[in-house]
């Protein structure tokens, strides 16, 4: 009896495994060269990832992968994961933050703006953080781009639902001190006005 | 010493044998119709249109390990065979036409997301369309010649077992996607849609060895049945979001002797 019960509460974790919309989760596809990495895709699968010297920096799921907080003369991206640990979840938070006067927006589709561009990251008007258990560290980029590849605006049976923003980054800075490299970052995430993109007018 | 009586019911016998073995000379060109179908085991193919709808881990090859697709091949058609000489061997051919129908769907079992999986049908600059799909039906139409060869393992006679090797060759004439969208508000586009799913390949070739029983007279109409196990789909295009792998399938055969 106990056996049942306990296959029974298998079958209904098992179960909830996924239930999380199909826009909202992350859909995780290897890339060819490094399977610990998320391949670069345009699908709106809601991952990221990149090499931070020679660890994996990926998304996780807990956390959304990617949020951006417009202000009336910033904007702040973040890419929210943690460091890749093999067979275990790694408990240790990690976000690189990227804010910038250089990008102004109101709203999620004025990202349709950004389609096809890239942006150095060592231009005076932008500041990269990286944020390890909410500590957030400034890095002085000595050399580094943030590639806007694709950015779609994605209609679901002929209505409007959300963007989808695909590219790459890749820095090299200093932190406190050491060299730092991010490097082969690829992202695929889907954007949401109040859900994970706001405004906020101040 | 051989009674004459002996003799003469020896050659009465010897003449009614002969004149029996004349009446039923063995006619060795038959002509009848065909039919018959297979089922494929299948995986799911990459298909640039369709959304992955999980993630690829250790246990699950695929970005879609809840989609589910399927393959069946069903055939109609006239064929003529072949005898040889000693009644052992049969060439058969003739005209087939072939309906390969493969079938995508997602499984509810562990997905919120019901049944439901998206297909990209539609770019435009920054506009990217997505439809919400509960199954694809993807039909095509072929026309062909099919060419078998039956081996017989007993002389001509009412019942008779034989192995088969069997292929066919045919040539596209005709296909269809049907798209179940969740909402009917979408049935507009259709057509859209299922021009994103692809067309399958524009030859088919199978191969399908069997085994089977024919049943009638050397001189009437006669019923063959076999089974097709196991039975290939070659081309690989056949669906263009379904990996044929192996088959079992089944066909009838009726012909009558004419030459």
């Amino acid at each position: 009896m106990k056996k049942i019960a306990y296959l029974l509460l298998a079958a209904v974790a098992l179960c909830s495994c996924s239930r999380e919309s199909d826009l909202k989760k992350s859909i995780f596809i290897p890339d060819p060269d490094d399977s610990r990495l998320p391949a670069y895709t345009e699908w709106g699968y809601n991952t990221f990832g990149a090499y931070l010297d020679r660890e994996v920096f990926i998304y996780n799921d807990n956390a959304l992968p990617f949020k951006a907080i417009a202000y009336s003369t910033t904007t702040e991206l973040q890419f929210n994961g943690e460091i890749y640990e093999e067979f275990h979840s790694n408990d240790e938070k990690v976000s690189l933050i990227v804010k910038t006067s250089s990008i102004l927006l109101k709203n999620a589709e004025d990202f349709s703006l950004l389609n096809g561009k890239s942006y150095q990251l060592n231009d005076p008007s932008f500041q990269v953080y990286l944020e390890r258990n909410g500590v957030r560290t400034k890095l002085s980029v000595g050399q580094g781009v943030l590639t806007f590849q694709r950015v779609q605006k994605i209609f679901i049976d002929r209505k409007y639902t959300e963007m989808i923003l695909s590219g790459y980054f890749e820095l090299s800075a200093m932190q406190n001190g050491s060299l730092i490299s991010i490097s082969d970052g690829r992202f695929d995430v889907g954007l949401k006005n109040g859900y994970n993109f706001t405004y906020q007018p101040i | 010493m051989v009674k004459p009586q002996k003799l003469l019911y020896t050659t009465l016998l010897a003449i009614s044998i002969g004149a029996a073995a004349q009446g039923q000379e063995l006619k060795r060109l038959s002509l009848g119709i065909d039919c018959g179908t297979s089922t494929y085991s299948t995986d799911l193919k990459e298909n640039d249109a369709i959304r992955a709808t999980s993630s690829v881990t250790f246990f699950d090859q695929s970005g879609s390990y809840d989609l589910r697709t399927s393959t069946h091949r069903t055939y109609y058609g006239i064929k003529a065979e072949l005898l040889s000489s000693s009644g052992y061997l049969g060439i058969s051919t003739g005209i087939r036409y072939t309906q390969v129908k493969s079938e995508i769907n997602r499984d509810s079992w562990f997905s919120y997301s019901k049944t439901k999986f998206y297909v990209l049908y539609n770019q435009n600059g920054t506009n990217t369309e997505y439809a919400q799909v509960e199954k694809v039906t993807q039909k095509a139409d072929y026309l062909g010649i099919p060419l078998d060869f039956r081996f017989y393992t007993t002389r001509p006679r009412f019942f008779r077992l034989f192995f088969k090797l069997g292929f066919d060759f045919s040539m596209r004439v005709g296909n269809k996607n049907t798209v179940d969208f969740l909402t009917t508000s979408m049935n507009p586009y259709e057509q859209q849609v299922g021009r994103a799913i692809g067309t399958p390949s524009s030859v088919l070739t199978t191969f399908n060895p069997g085994l089977g029983f024919k049943l009638g007279d050397t001189d009437g109409v006669n019923v063959s049945f076999e089974l097709n196990a196991p039975s290939y789909i070659i081309s690989t295009n056949a669906s263009t979001f379904a990996k044929n792998r192996i088959g079992i399938g089944a066909q009838l055969y009726i012909y009558y002797p004419i030459l």
